[in-house]
């Protein structure tokens, strides 16, 4: 197969970043037709997510559940001594899992013959970038269109930050380089329960300090506190309301300083993992040089063609702010790539469900009840416990239950919130629900099988309704 | 906060209204019931009231626009916290009893509530509501502080309407600026079409960019509109306004034969979008395309004869001026003439005229006619149907309601009496009194418009010796009285003349229904009860 003319002199779209938002926007740019060039500074693509996010740590995640089931299994007749944990073994798995799904992407970026080149890019005005390849010389080139895909980098605190050694970000933290006794993570959103989880299934003793008073703050409250029922024997310690006030570095130990709502005081750990959030990546794009502007929190300012204020050239994924999820950047890349192929389309998504991959897991999508209130909206709500679900009962799940909102007007679901067992591939069967308009009534008739987890799902649409299947009937309707 | 107007029921089977005058502005101050919009449906122009006190916030439609029943209009800007809605959650327990939820507030905004923690659980009248159980750290309903330094990706919130950074909004209709660019686009090679394609990528279609501010309201409100995804983007490349569609799914839903509908109807002759008057840029004057589609006769340039001044029609007139059209296209009418005496009528009616006042009615001719009137459409069934053209049939009625048509400011206004074939003339001359006061003072709702079988036109209180009245859909006939006048009858046998009071009435019917000598025998009829009551009884 020829390879496609490579006009040398004027690229037609440079896609800058690999991550999900890119080689999403990067294939499908290609599929429609266009020559696109995509730029990262890895060898292959996958960005963040697949180097040192999304997929190590469900990977990781994968592995540590496991062992905690197994673990749990003597009710069912099945009990194990204790697990040997070969760590290195562990990371050298995961590290498999990340090259397998890389140099997957690798072959498809040949296939589409997309032009891939490794390095960075610095922007030297609206028409022209300056690449420089990894380890080798800066080549000027001139686009017609640009996508700027560059994501975003952890924040520091200021006193923690990564030291390469016992101050670790979630990137570090990954690396699986021993196994702290006890660790304390800084940050109770979903990247710090993540990799506390994996931590304690590894088998240190976490404890968690987070600034607002509860985890994953903007989350509902209900969910949360389902999560926090297991929480409890998590952690050692958690720490609500409550900041870090100093950390001194002892030879064997971390001496933190807390200060709380009422008292301040202080811990030891071995080692101290930061999330507490991302900021924006593109320090080093060289946004300066081109008409591209920025929010006041350093986020790229987008329409609802992705454009920015450089008409052609777009910005998706975490680089254009809005919640920091790979999915959410891979539709981002594929709406700015129809937009810059030509077609006249929008980003019109009503829903980008979230799923925090503890155990038990949260997911939720669409109109939630913290951001009802906000609006003023109103809505009705349903619960369908797991311990009325036959399957959950079967596979010995103690917790778990699936929330559906629903407009009391049109019975037409606006958001649902499910916590439990596998809750991340339960959620969007709501978010195609909530894309579609369904109502409730949609939901009850289409028939789930028996016994699942999603089954759930129609159960609470037809408790709703008022005629439950498989719980006491409470209302009058 | 802010709440929403929406279209109320206007009138028994009326689903949809064209938004005639806009009668405030964004920012006025409005009261409960105060009128903010005039709806003109078929039958009658009603003013909207709102339902709140506030502020008018946003108007959302335009004059012209097609409505329906529950579209949200405006939205008013409510001072303080008043809850329309109280949400209740059911609890429910599995059949072991195990409590696994917590009971918990929905109250819109209201931010005490979960301090009262489960003593303040309220009830709605269909669920049961069950105690919440107090946790530690029981946060809920309070608004999570987002501390300024963690820009949050730890901020699971997935309301797309609030965390979409900066994008720049979807406006509540949805209208893309550079829509020409669509035109641009041509059917050329595939070379040619990337060029054209990366042109018009790159010149920027696609909302305006801006600071992306737009309320949350409004977000909403477009968002509330169900349409899948694919039906979304069929409606944006058509240009379809999904606000301005009605959805033909289930619970109002949006399908993809509802935008090609609207596509085709936008595209149709005699189909009406204002906003493709205004933005499309095909060079043909829109008040050529106008005209041309109503098949109307175009104006020529009267500025060169002198000057003009433009007037606009009210509601009632142009409701009258489609009926008419409607009417004179569509119905071949005929009108027969005749003339009744009425010296004796007249006798009747100055003796008992003053009865009928002390009642509180006018015992006018119109009122004797409307009880003639009734008589004769039970004698000649056929005057009080309606023809249906969909299946051939005559729709008889089975009861008699009659029209009268009342001259107001506003113009012409017919309300209608009900079951006249049952009321005493008293009454009928009471309620007729009453209907035209309540017409001219524009108090006339539009059910009070509504379900006449046939009309009756008095224009003899002006003058003139008669008229052609034009028959009033779906009647099939109607009655127009003109002067009576003092003449000189030759009395038959007798040879001599007297002077008799004269009364010209003219019928015009619908010949789909009724046929020439059917109008003859009808009018002649009333003419000859006039002349002599005790026709009646034959």
């Amino acid at each position: 197969m020829a390879k496609k003319e490579q006009h040398k002199d004027k690229k037609e779209l440079i896609v800058i970043g690999a991550g999900p938002g890119g080689y999403r926007a990067a294939f499908m740019a290609a599929d429609l037709g266009m020559e696109v060039t995509l730029i990262d500074k890895e060898e292959k693509p996958g960005g963040e997510c697949l180097y040192r996010g999304c997929i190590p740590t469900k990977a990781l995640l994968h592995a540590v559940k496991l062992k905690d089931a197994a673990v749990a299994a003597d009710p069912m007749g099945i009990s194990f001594s204790d697990p040997d944990m070969d760590v290195a073994k562990m990371a050298r798995w995961k590290q498999g899992v990340i090259d397998k799904l890389t140099g997957g992407l690798a072959g498809i970026v040949k296939g589409r013959e997309i032009e891939y080149l490794q390095g960075t890019a610095k922007f030297s005005n609206d028409n022209t970038v300056v690449f420089e390849a990894t380890g080798g010389k800066s080549t000027e080139l001139t686009f017609e269109q640009a996508i700027i895909a560059t994501g975003a980098t952890p924040l520091a605190l200021e006193g923690l930050e990564p030291d390469g050694e016992r101050i670790m970000g979630s990137e570090a933290a990954l690396e699986l380089k021993d196994v702290p006794k006890k660790l304390l993570v800084v940050g109770g959103g979903y990247i710090g329960l993540e990799m506390a989880y994996i931590y304690h299934g590894l088998g240190s003793a976490v404890s968690v300090v987070e600034l607002t008073d509860g985890f994953m703050p903007g989350t509902d409250r209900d969910l949360v506190k389902e999560f926090n029922r297991s929480a409890k024997a998590l952690f050692e310690d958690i720490f609500l309301e409550t900041r870090v006030k100093e950390v001194k570095k002892n030879k064997t130990s971390l001496r933190v300083t807390f200060e709380g709502k009422d008292e301040t005081f202080s811990k030891s750990y071995d080692r101290i993992l930061v999330a507490v959030g991302e900021k924006p990546d593109h320090a080093a794009l060289g946004l300066e040089a081109t008409g591209v502007e920025t929010d006041e929190a350093g986020f790229i300012r987008v329409n609802d063609q992705q454009r920015t204020s450089v008409s052609h050239i777009y910005a998706i994924g975490d680089v254009a702010g809005g919640p920091l999820l790979a999915h959410k950047a891979m539709y981002e890349g594929r709406v700015a790539a129809e937009v810059a192929a030509g077609k006249d389309i929008a980003n019109d998504a009503r829903v980008i469900p979230g799923v925090v991959y503890t155990e038990p897991e949260i997911a939720f999508c669409g109109l939630t009840e913290t951001g009802a209130k906000e609006q003023g909206r109103s809505y009705e709500r349903v619960k369908f416990p797991w311990a009325a679900s036959g399957r959950a009962a079967a596979m010995n799940e103690k917790h778990g239950f699936t929330k559906l909102l629903i407009d009391p007007e049109s019975d037409r679901i606006l958001g649902a919130g499910i916590v439990g067992k596998d809750a991340g591939d339960l959620i969007s069967e709501l978010a195609l629900a909530i894309e579609m308009g369904a109502t409730a009534t949609d939901v009850a008739l289409t028939i789930h099988p028996h016994p699942t987890l999603s089954e759930t799902v129609m159960e609470a649409a037809e408790v709703y309704l008022g005629t439950p299947g498989h719980t006491m009937n409470k209302k009058k309707r | 906060m802010k709440k929403e107007i929406k279209i109320p029921d206007i009138a028994e089977n009326v689903d949809t209204g064209v938004i005639g005058r806009i009668i405030v502005s964004k920012g006025d101050e409005v009261k409960k019931d105060q009128p903010v919009v005039e709806v003109e449906t078929d039958k009658a122009a009603t003013d909207i009231p709102s339902p709140f006190d506030g502020t008018i916030d946003e108007i959302m439609v335009d004059e012209g626009d097609e409505v329906s029943v529950g579209d949200v209009i405006m939205i008013v800007e409510v001072a303080g916290e008043e809850d329309a809605d109280k949400d209740e959650h059911a609890e429910e327990q599995d059949e072991q009893g195990a409590d696994e939820e917590q009971e918990e507030h929905a109250a819109e905004g209201d931010q005490e509530q979960e301090n009262k923690g489960a003593a303040g659980d309220e009830e709605d009248e269909d669920r049961e509501v069950d105690k919440a159980e107090d946790e530690e750290g029981d946060e809920e309903g309070k608004e999570q502080d987002k501390d300024a330094e963690a820009v949050e990706d730890d901020d699971e919130d997935e309301d797309d309407e609030d965390s979409k950074g900066d994008e720049d909004e979807k406006d509540a209709k949805g209208d893309e600026d550079g829509k020409d660019a669509k035109g641009d686009e041509d059917k050329k090679k595939k070379a040619k079409e990337k060029e054209d394609a990366g042109k018009k990528a790159a010149s920027g279609s696609g909302e305006a960019y801006g600071d992306g501010k737009g309320t949350a309201l409004k977000r909403a409100a477009a968002e509330d509109i169900p349409a899948a995804p694919s039906v979304r983007r069929m409606a944006r490349e058509a240009g379809v306004d999904l606000a301005e569609v009605r959805g033909s799914g289930p619970g109002n839903r949006i399908t993809s034969e509802d935008i090609t509908a609207a596509k085709e109807r936008r595209e149709a002759p005699g189909g009406e979008d204002k906003k493709e008057k205004e933005k499309k840029a095909t060079g043909k004057p829109s008040k050529e395309s106008a005209a041309a589609r109503e098949g109307a006769i175009e104006l020529p340039d009267f500025s060169q004869w002198g000057d003009t001044k433009k007037e606009r029609m009210n509601t009632v007139r142009r409701i009258t001026a489609r009926t008419m059209t409607a009417s004179w296209q569509q119905i071949p009418q005929v009108t027969q003439f005749d003339e009744a005496d009425i010296t004796q009528t007249e006798a009747f009616r100055q003796k008992h005229k003053d009865d009928f006042e002390k009642q509180g009615g006018k015992l006018t001719v119109t009122a004797i006619l409307l009880k003639i009137a009734a008589f004769a459409l039970q004698k000649f069934p056929r005057f009080n149907a309606s023809l249906d053209t969909s299946d051939n049939t005559l729709v008889m009625k089975q009861y008699i309601n009659i029209g009268i048509a009342v001259d107001t400011d506003k113009g012409l206004i017919v309300p209608v009496i009900r079951d006249t074939d049952k009321k005493p003339l008293a009454e009928i001359s009471v309620e007729t009194v009453a209907l035209a006061e309540k017409a001219r003072e524009n108090e006339i709702s539009p059910d009070e418009l509504q379900g006449g079988n046939f009309t009756i036109s008095n224009l003899g209180g002006i003058g003139g010796t008669g008229f052609t009245p034009i028959v009033y859909p779906p009647q099939v006939a109607i009655l127009g009285v003109a002067r009576a006048t003092q003449k000189q009858v030759l009395i038959e046998g007798e040879g001599r003349f007297k002077h008799r009071l004269v009364l010209p009435l003219s019928l015009t019917y619908d010949h789909r229904v009724i046929d020439g000598a059917d109008g003859a025998r009808f009018l002649r009829w009333i003419c000859d009860v006039l002349e002599d009551p005790y026709a009646l009884l034959q």
